[in-house]
């Protein structure tokens, strides 16, 4: 197992009307060749401003700022890219090439006056030298992957003739014109019925298998989480929170966030917790201008220990094989719930 | 298709059908009329008047006059002017190239500069460009185009003595670099405001556009900025544009009319003012049904246009 891209202690900060704040605080993580990672959070959790900060699309200088380390591996024999501080005109090569995206609102993601084929033609050839013909060649190929009948006819016809999972299976096509290392799935099914959200997740993960690209998938549902990922992380305010293998992380949620997050999943099983009436999570993602002081999520937390936990932040520890949990109380909460 | 065009037909001749009867009755409820004229010439006796409204066909009641007019005027015989007895159409025709040289290179001059302070503008938002373009268009709104005219002639022509201060060609020259200098002056001081309304305009629907999901998608599929802008944003936000250069004929026409009395510049608006002078009913109705034909036409082309360019737009 190879591994594709690392991010180390990633900030992320911007400046609006002459106040800066941080979305991202210090997250690191790593993609593996053929693995899928979830981020997991409410929103304004940061999940989405970090697969925007790997792909170089926040708005530039003096308005975001990014800090740390995103580390490209070559495959063969190219070297590592540093992604961060990347000049425009490479960092537009590797986008769309080696790391592809997908979004969560297929309705709107596409453009409403080119055609499907143009669309896709236009990536392939921004990246390769390639005829317009072979270029479409290649479309044909790639609407009959993601499961679109009669691609041929396809090419010519215009988003607003196809349905929402129609139109992500096109994303999801342009996204893989290239073959990149890397997915990055940013809520792709959030927008769509459950029957067509099980679709698109059976493709994601029979095109992995196919290609052995990386995902990074970006969710705030537990199902999905447990369908797809082989690790996952759990972000709130910006942080890392708790992480690891994602049956370790979903049978055994050990910071308070998580399991407040899985209680409030209506279809998950959490009889077994026993956790009482806990549904769901009180207040709001604090605003990144004004965190509390300690762990940030203490006003919030039903483990809340006064004296402990609104005072000094905790830091991130490992429970034990790669489970890391980023709380004080951990150890109590896992005791808690073996008795 | 067709049923839109059979709905947009009849519409239109609706429409031409209420201007006829407004700007009939407007002109012929207005005071004084084109025996005022004659009454002031000396040793005019009122037999004589009378005899001269009888051959203008002014001594017959209202209703009959304008289904007279009308009648003749669906058959293309907009009448004849009271002036000099020419056909109403052939004066028409006669001063329909200046003004459609005028508007045609002031429209040039104000898409091609109000596209590029509008996109320059969105792309730099807040930026003191930005805020100059936006106080600059709020000026260029405020001014009254015969002031700015006059202003114009007034620094260009009397005290630089760089171009001419009207006309549209000189008498003996008609080279194309003569009518070239007599044009700049005229269009660009009708360009003017429009420049300020396509600049506001087209920042608007940038902006618009630059925020919507499938910008994020250009770029993230790794176009370049260049293919992004052109590609993907300008190609959506310049839709409403083709839209708005319908709806705002009348007012380049209007701005039209009065660049060219300052100008002196021989086209239709002018025409218009001094058959208004002269109370010459058929021409000043026959220029009244011509624009009307000529903006409705155009709204016409802008939709056809606009469901040329954009796919989701159906004409029904």
């Amino acid at each position: 197992m190879s591994r594709v891209l690392s991010v180390e202690n990633l900030g992320i900060g911007f400046r609006s009307e002459g106040q800066d704040f941080t979305v991202v605080r210090d997250v690191s993580f790593s993609l593996e060749a053929g693995q899928t990672l979830a981020l997991v959070g409410e929103s304004g959790s940061g999940k989405s401003v970090t697969s925007l900060g790997i792909m170089g699309l926040l708005p530039p200088p003096p308005q975001s700022r990014t800090t740390g380390r995103i580390v490209l591996h070559g495959g063969d024999g190219d070297g590592d890219i540093e992604l961060l501080g990347l000049p425009e005109s490479r960092m537009r090569r590797l986008r769309g090439d080696r790391i592809a995206m997908i979004f969560q609102e297929p309705l709107t993601s596409l453009n409403p006056v080119h055609t499907i084929g143009d669309q896709i033609v236009e990536a392939i050839r921004s990246h390769r030298r390639v005829s317009r013909a072979k270029a479409r060649t290649r479309a044909v190929e790639l609407l009959e992957q993601v499961g679109i009948p009669d691609p041929q006819e396809r090419l010519g016809t215009y988003p607003h003739e196809l349905s929402g999972g129609m139109r992500q299976r096109i994303m999801i096509a342009i996204a893989l014109a290239l073959e990149p290392d890397i997915l990055i799935a940013d809520e792709p099914t959030t927008a769509l019925d459950v029957t067509v959200q099980a679709q698109i997740l059976d493709l994601l993960r029979r095109l992995q298998k196919d290609t052995g690209m990386a995902m990074l998938f970006i969710t705030h549902d537990f199902g999905v989480v447990a369908d797809i990922a082989d690790r996952t992380i759990v972000m709130y305010a910006g942080q890392t929170v708790e992480e690891g293998r994602t049956e370790t992380v979903l049978s055994d949620p050990l910071m308070p966030y998580t399991i407040g997050l899985m209680n409030a999943v209506p279809r998950l099983e959490t009889a077994g917790l026993k956790l009482g009436d806990l549904k769901t999570i009180e207040g709001f993602v604090p605003d990144p201008a004004a965190l509390p002081q300690g762990c940030s999520f203490h006003p919030r937390c039903a483990y809340m220990q006064e004296g402990l936990c609104d005072t000094s932040p905790p830091s991130i520890e490992d429970a034990g094989g790669g489970h890391m949990v980023r709380c004080k109380r951990w150890r109590q909460i896992g005791e808690g719930r073996e008795t | 298709m067709l049923r839109f065009l059979t709905y947009r037909l009849a519409h239109s001749l609706l429409l031409l059908f209420l201007v006829s009867v407004i700007g009939f009755m407007i002109l012929h409820l207005a005071p004084g009329g084109p025996l005022s004229q004659f009454a002031l010439s000396p040793g005019m006796s009122q037999a004589e008047l009378e005899k001269i409204a009888e051959r203008m066909g002014l001594n017959r009641p209202l209703p009959v006059q304008y289904l007279d007019w009308a009648a003749r005027f669906v058959t293309a015989d907009w009448g004849e002017s009271f002036r000099d007895g020419r056909a109403v159409l052939d004066i028409i025709f006669g001063h329909l190239f200046a003004t459609l040289l005028l508007i045609l290179t002031s429209t040039i001059l104000s898409v091609g500069l109000g596209t590029l302070v509008g996109v320059l503008g969105a792309m730099r938002r807040y930026s003191a460009y930005d805020y100059l373009a936006t106080v600059g268009a709020m000026v260029a709104l405020s001014i009254p185009t015969f002031w700015f005219g006059l202003v114009a002639i007034y620094v260009f022509s009397l005290r630089l003595g760089w171009l001419p201060s009207g006309n549209m060609y000189t008498i003996g020259d008609e080279s194309f670099l003569d009518y070239a200098e007599h044009l700049i002056m005229p269009s660009v001081v009708l360009a003017l405001v429009q420049v300020a309304i396509w600049s506001r305009y087209m920042r608007s629907s940038i902006l618009d556009v630059v925020g919507q999901d499938f910008v994020r998608t250009a770029r993230a599929k790794g176009l370049t900025r260049r293919r992004v802008l052109y590609v993907h944003i300008l190609r959506n936000a310049l839709i409403p544009m083709i839209t708005l250069t319908g709806i705002q004929l009348p007012t380049l026409l209007s701005g039209a009319l009065v660049t060219e009395t300052v100008f002196t510049w021989p086209g239709i608006g002018r025409l218009f003012l001094d058959s208004l002078g002269y109370n010459d009913y058929p021409v000043v109705m026959g220029v009244l049904m011509f624009t009307a034909m000529f903006v409705l036409l155009g709204n016409l082309i802008a939709d056809l246009l606009v469901a040329g360019v954009d796919p989701r737009v159906r004409l029904e």
